[in-house]
């Protein structure tokens, strides 16, 4: 069975990188392959919008960057998720659940 | 926060290391999905390939990047900058043209803002200055007035002062001053200056307090005569006085009258008076010793004789309307008081003098100035030609910019290739737009403080002998001017091309080298250019109306001949003179002065010819009874002997006045021919009628005289009646004129000397040429023709550049299709006749669009122009034929170009 992948909504993309930073340190591409993969390849990130992003949360102080050497023994950047990404990924989970949950049940009462 | 900081300055000041990490990252990701397909199967130009299709452009990335980490405006602004000036200098020529054409506009808008702002928005240096109101009223008057400008509704005689000033309930105070000159003896130099008469209130109502020593109070506004102190300015202590702090207290003489200085006024402190810088002022009670014997009665108690300005302080609270409501009943009872010093008055006078005369309070915070009212046209008149040369400099720039930015449409095209966000571009071009501005700005306030000096000395030829009031130095106000106006142009001029490439033809920039540009560019420069040419001939047109102007006003007949003489003011008054020995020694003085090597005829007349004054008395005339609303007041110089023929005045009918015609002998008068033909229907029957000042004829006319342009160039003297000097009974100061036989520069050398042997404290003032006199006189004229003029001059050199480059561009860019055709065998001729036609078409709209509107502006200021109608064809046809010369100069070199496109190389170079 062929999926469609779904572009993200507006708004996912930085809840999806804080958690799947949250669970260990990684790289950018590490990032999207994981979201892909939890997706089962639903969810995929545009390439083009996971660094701006990532350096935007950056900026915001949610994660942080250091250099670390890949599996392949390759310089690489990985983020991580800071004490204030903890809270903001919280918060932002928890809006997330409201947000679903309203939506479904006015899905399912229509 | 720290983080942030840090990351921030991080990027900042290690921009090189954080974009090669970003690099370096975004590096590490394409490797590993490069690898990630090439395990899918794909071989690895496929995996490349694929990734970067994924991926968009790397450069947009990392640049999106960057944005995220919010350091960009700084950094880009830097980048931009830098690449802003590299653009310069790889195009000097172009941008020096921008920056100084830039430079010129700014700097001589701001040089005229700084003039209009002195002369008409700014306030008088003293205590709430929007609080000070002029009262000016309207309602019939017959007496003396001695005024220094505007109308009779601006002067009040001192009773009417006092008793407004003490009964009035609206006025927290009020002031009156008179503005006059004064011969002042220091240190045994005697010189002539500018001086004020006031009240005793004066500094107290203006709200100052002393630079040194102390002002005037009421306490100096006693009795006549009795208050001899002279307060000094800060200027005229400063530069007579060498800002000795010891001269309080000390004695100086003025008018021959001994007076103490009690005080220095503040530093930047003038006068209640706009646009006068007064040396001294004197309280008004002094008068008499002020200003000796000029006008007949006594100033202090005569209700006749209007003198003073006045100048009122509002109570808190209280509006101009309120003022004038409350003010009214009291200016009607004090003008029934005055009428009861008139003798015989007929009944519409009486009403016109109580019941229909009004009062209305004005706004006073800019000062009284006659002067501001004769400079408000002209300056208006500059401040839009000023005005309308930025806006041609603002087009020209932008037009230029355009052209260039044209020129680059393969670099922004492939900035565009390579992932620039339009907007980026739109803020390169802002920035290079904003440097020229900014550049241009600094120049133009570096050029202004000589073009406002060159204004300023323009501006006062007209009053060569008082220190010019306005300085050509920028104050902060007018220097937000010329930042604002720099600001506001650089937006506009830059908006034009940032505009023109937010949406380009990528494909077609890149396909053709030579860059063609989008019809909406062309459109835009032809309108530009259009633009340009019709503001060209609009200001020419406008030139050649003060031109054809001042060149009637010098050409025109006069009445009298003012070639070789030489003239200057004396008045013995200054010089301790009384009124019994005052002529005496003017005749001693007319004596010496024939006499000098190179003189053969002195004369003097109270009345002098062409300074802007008028001196008029009331006659009676035997068998002519006025009607109501006649006047009776008409002018009235007293001469010596030889006048007429000292000037070359034509005496038509009877004999000039001689040595005789003194007091005690039967009193004689010579009318002009004005006043003959009006009462007598000919100059012929004149001669032997009576007339009379005041109410007896006593006097009989001898002669009738020639009309001559007397208060200035563009009046003819009115009804005039020439009396005798010897039989004047206040005999004042004269002016002289003096015939010269030689060169009238020797003979004005020795004047000073010949007058210093009769007695040394005689002062001479204002020695010149007549015709100096007569330039002066026609100085605002001169002034508006020759700034006009270069206003003019620079706008149409700003056109002709204009029109210069887009038609050097429409020919490059033209430069395959010329080719094309010339190898299709057409005649070069024609392809000259393609490029003028072009321009041609612009120019004749531009120039038929333009005509009437010099036409209709020049309705608007026509009180400025003398002789030449507003639709003058001289002045329009050269106006067109300027522009079009300075056109068909500009064209000539792209449209040599176009003629000598070489076909072969023409198609050869795609």
């Amino acid at each position: 069975v062929r999926l469609r992948r779904i572009d993200l909504p507006q708004g996912t993309l930085d809840l999806l990188i804080l958690r799947t930073v949250s669970l260990e340190p990684q790289h950018g591409w590490a990032i999207a392959e994981r979201v892909q993969q939890m997706s089962s390849d639903v969810l995929c990130i545009q390439q083009g919008s996971l660094y701006p992003a990532l350096h935007r949360l950056e900026h915001r102080g949610w994660i942080k960057a250091r250099w670390g050497t890949s599996e392949n023994g390759r310089r690489a950047k990985y983020y991580e998720l800071t004490k204030a990404g903890q809270k903001q990924l919280a918060e932002e989970q928890e809006t997330w659940a409201k947000l679903t949950a309203a939506v479904a049940s006015v899905l399912g009462t229509s | 926060m720290l983080n942030d900081l840090y990351l921030r300055l991080r990027s900042l000041f290690r921009r090189a290391r954080v974009d090669a990490e970003l690099d370096d990252e975004l590096q590490f990701h394409v490797e590993h999905q490069v690898g990630k397909y090439m395990r899918s199967g794909m071989t690895r130009e496929e995996a490349t390939r694929r990734v970067h299709l994924d991926f968009g452009g790397v450069q947009r990335i990392a640049e999106d990047c960057r944005e995220a980490r919010g350091i960009t405006l700084v950094t880009t602004l830097g980048r931009d900058l830098h690449y802003a000036l590299r653009m310069f200098g790889r195009t000097p020529g172009f941008t020096a043209i921008i920056i100084f054409t830039l430079a010129l506009g700014i700097g001589s808008a701001t040089a005229v803002f700084s003039l209009f702002d002195q002369v008409l928005l700014r306030v008088l240096p003293v205590r709430n200055p929007q609080e000070l109101v002029r009262i000016h009223w309207h309602g019939s008057f017959s007496g003396a007035m001695s005024a220094f400008g505007g109308d009779t509704g601006d002067y009040y005689s001192y009773p009417m002062y006092r008793d407004l000033r003490d009964q009035n309930s609206v006025f927290s105070g009020m002031l009156a001053t008179m503005k006059t000159q004064m011969g002042v003896a220091w240190r045994d130099q005697a010189e002539d200056e500018d001086a004020e008469v006031v009240s005793g209130n004066y500094f107290q109502v203006l709200g100052l307090k002393p630079f040194l020593g102390r002002l005037f109070t009421t306490g100096d506004e006693t009795t006549k005569n009795a208050n001899a102190v002279v307060v000094l300015s800060f200027d005229y202590w400063r530069t007579r006085f060498g800002a000795s702090r010891d001269v309080i207290g000390q004695t100086v003489a003025i008018n021959g009258n001994p007076f103490a200085i009690v005080g220095v006024a503040p530093e930047d402190f003038h006068t209640a008076i706009g646009g006068f810088r007064p040396g001294l002022f004197v309280p008004l009670t002094m008068v008499e010793q002020a200003i000796p014997g000029t006008a007949p009665g006594n100033r202090l108690e005569n209700h006749q004789n209007l003198w003073l300005t006045v100048v009122a302080r509002l109570k808190p609270g209280v509006t101009a309307r309120q003022a004038e409501a409350s003010l009214l009943p009291l200016w009607r009872a004090l003008r029934a008081r005055d009428l009861t010093f008139y003798k015989k008055t007929s009944d519409s006078f009486k009403e016109r003098f109580v019941a229909k005369s009004t009062i209305q309070v004005l706004d006073d915070s800019r000062g009284f100035s006659p002067k501001r009212m004769n400079l408000r046209m002209p300056l208006v008149i500059l401040l839009g030609m000023a005005g309308l040369l930025m806006a041609m400099c603002t087009i020209n720039v932008a037009t230029l910019l355009l052209l260039r930015a044209t020129a680059r449409a393969r670099e922004m095209s492939m900035r565009y290739a390579l992932g620039a966000r339009s907007y980026r571009i739109a803020c390169q071009l802002m920035t290079e737009g904003g440097l020229l501005g900014l550049i241009g700005a600094v120049g133009g306030i570096l050029l202004s403080p000589a073009l406002a000096a060159v204004l300023v000395h323009l501006m006062m030829s007209s009053d060569p002998d008082s220190p010019a009031p306005y300085s050509s130095h920028l104050d902060p106000r007018v220097l937000v001017f010329a930042i604002a106006l720099a600001f506001a142009v650089s937006v506009l001029f830059s908006v034009v091309p940032a505009v023109h490439y937010m949406r380009p033809d990528l494909v077609g920039a890149m396909r053709q080298s030579t860059g063609t540009a989008s019809t909406r560019a062309q459109t835009f420069r032809k309108a530009a250019v259009g633009v340009q040419i019709a503001l060209s001939v609009l200001l020419l047109g406008m030139a050649g109306l003060f031109v054809r102007t001042l060149d009637h006003m010098r050409s025109q007949p006069l009445g009298f001949d003012p070639r070789q003489m030489v003239t200057f003011y004396l008045d013995p008054a200054n010089s301790g003179y009384g009124e019994s020995s005052s002529s005496t020694i003017v005749m001693r003085s007319l004596d010496a002065l024939s006499h000098l090597p190179g003189a053969d005829l002195a004369a003097a007349t109270t009345d002098p010819e062409l300074d802007g004054d008028e001196e008029w008395n009331g006659f009676t005339i035997q068998g002519h009874t006025f009607r109501e609303g006649e006047s009776s007041d008409f002018e009235s110089p007293f001469i010596t002997p030889g006048y007429f023929s000292t000037l070359k005045q034509s005496l038509l009918v009877g004999r000039d006045f001689t040595l005789a015609d003194a007091h005690g002998a039967p009193k004689v008068a010579i009318v002009n021919v004005s006043f003959a033909k009006r009462f007598y229907g000919s100059a012929q029957n004149a001669i032997g009628r009576v007339i009379g000042s005041g109410d007896k004829p006593d006097t009989s006319i001898v002669g009738v005289v020639a009309v001559v342009k007397h208060e200035n160039l563009r009046t003819d003297m009115g009804p005039g009646v020439y009396q005798p000097y010897l039989q004047m009974e206040h005999p004042s100061g004269v002016q002289i004129y003096i015939h010269a036989t030689q060169d009238p520069e020797t003979v004005m050398r020795s004047i000073r000397e010949a007058l210093h042997r009769l007695d040394p404290a005689l002062v001479v003032d204002g020695l010149r040429t007549m015709e100096a006199q007569v330039d002066i006189n026609a100085a605002d004229e001169r002034t508006l023709a020759i700034l006009a003029f270069g206003f003019a001059v620079i706008a149409a050199l700003l056109a002709a550049v204009g029109l210069y480059g887009v038609l050097a561009y429409s020919t490059q860019s033209r430069t395959r299709e010329i080719g094309v055709r010339l190898a299709l065998g057409a005649p070069r001729f024609t392809l000259l006749g393609m490029v003028v036609a072009e321009m041609g078409w612009i120019a004749g709209v531009a120039t038929l669009l333009a005509l009437p509107c010099i036409v209709a502006i020049a309705r608007v200021f026509r009180s400025q122009l003398y002789g030449v109608h507003t639709l003058d064809p001289l002045t329009l046809v050269a106006a067109v034929a300027l522009t079009a010369v300075v056109a068909l100069l500009a064209a000539a070199l792209p449209a040599y170009r176009a003629i000598s496109v070489d076909p072969t190389k023409a198609l050869r170079c795609e």
